[in-house]
């Protein structure tokens, strides 16, 4: 049976989400989160989308063999849900610059992730307005499974981008 | 395992050895297959008609593709994944964990872009741990698309124990 997932109702949504400026930033100020549950489906589908097919996020016989208590979370797809908070948020106007993040915990599928960030400061540079961040990764316990810092740059309404 | 001291020497004498060089191109059908897996439906990097009224003027790749493509795997250079450098020696222990990893970008990566990625093996050092004795590998991407330019760079740690 076919799953209709609402993806035009959140494209309509995302489009017409207010861009968000400097001046709107503060520093301590948590950004809009992403709520994520990364599915077995999923991680297959990372693993071709990214050729990383390292049995332990797919076969649990060999996952279990390598003493996990069943498949984990590609690391690399906790940074890409990162990513796209970021992107979620910056909106068109905004640039990511850099990101960094360490795969401190291991995430299991089919259990409730929540992507999250704070503002840690603001700066302007070189006429460009800067925003950095700690990111990260939450499970239900509330442990940060994959911390790491962001930095983003930002539109500011005293200098409107082209 | 088995020689660890040695493989250290012998790592530490290839620091700066460059594996082969990956190219991708950046269309539709990859990046198609990397926001879906992500579950991204963010328009800018799937609907021209919207990415043409943004300061980008076109579709461009989620910087974070590079989360994914063109960076090096520790676990089997044989898929589609960056191959490491010094393949000839792999890390020593039996454990490896992903140490982190770090991504600037310089560039947006349009649609029709070729972009050539070349990991280089930049340092490796040992550190007592609760486990025993660590071994941090530390490799660097830089990325380059078809006008030379640099669009990103990325650093990664595989921890080997």
């Amino acid at each position: 049976m076919l799953t209709i997932q609402p993806t035009s109702y959140r494209l309509e949504v995302r489009v017409t989400t207010a861009q968000v400026f400097y001046e709107d930033v503060s520093e301590g100020m948590e950004i809009p989160s992403l709520a994520k549950r990364p599915t077995r489906r999923q991680l297959v589908m990372w693993a071709g989308g990214s050729g990383d097919f390292y049995e332990i996020h797919y076969d649990k016989d060999f996952a279990l063999g390598q003493g996990l208590d069943g498949v984990i979370v590609h690391g690399r797809l906790k940074a890409a849900f990162i990513g796209q908070m970021l992107t979620d948020w910056i909106g068109t106007a905004g640039t990511l610059r850099k990101l960094t993040c360490r795969y401190r915990g291991m995430d299991v599928p089919d259990q409730d992730m929540v992507v999250r960030g704070r503002v840690t400061k603001k700066y302007a540079d070189d006429h460009q307005h800067c925003v950095e961040l700690d990111v990260w990764t939450e499970n239900p316990k509330g442990e940060k499974t994959t911390p790491g810092t962001a930095t983003v740059v930002l539109p500011s309404r005293s200098q409107p981008t082209p | 395992m088995v020689k660890e001291d040695n493989t250290l020497e012998e790592l530490q004498k290839r620091i700066g050895t460059e594996a082969e060089p990956l190219t991708f191109e950046i269309d539709k059908a990859l990046i198609r297959s990397f926001v879906r897996a992500v579950d991204d439906p963010n328009p800018l990097w799937q609907d021209e008609e919207y990415a043409r009224t943004t300061k980008y003027g076109s579709i461009v790749a989620p910087p974070f593709l590079l989360c994914a493509l063109m960076t090096a795997c520790p676990h089997d250079s044989r898929y589609g994944v960056a191959p490491l450098p010094v393949p000839e020696l792999p890390p020593p222990h039996e454990h490896i964990l992903d140490g982190g990893e770090e991504w600037e970008f310089f560039l947006p990566m349009r649609l029709g872009d070729t972009i050539s990625s070349r990991t280089r093996f930049v340092d490796v050092f040992e550190r007592e741990g609760r486990v025993g004795k660590m071994l941090f590998l530390v490799y660097e991407t830089t990325y380059t698309n078809q006008h030379g330019e640099s669009v990103a760079k990325a650093s990664y740690t595989i921890i080997n124990y």
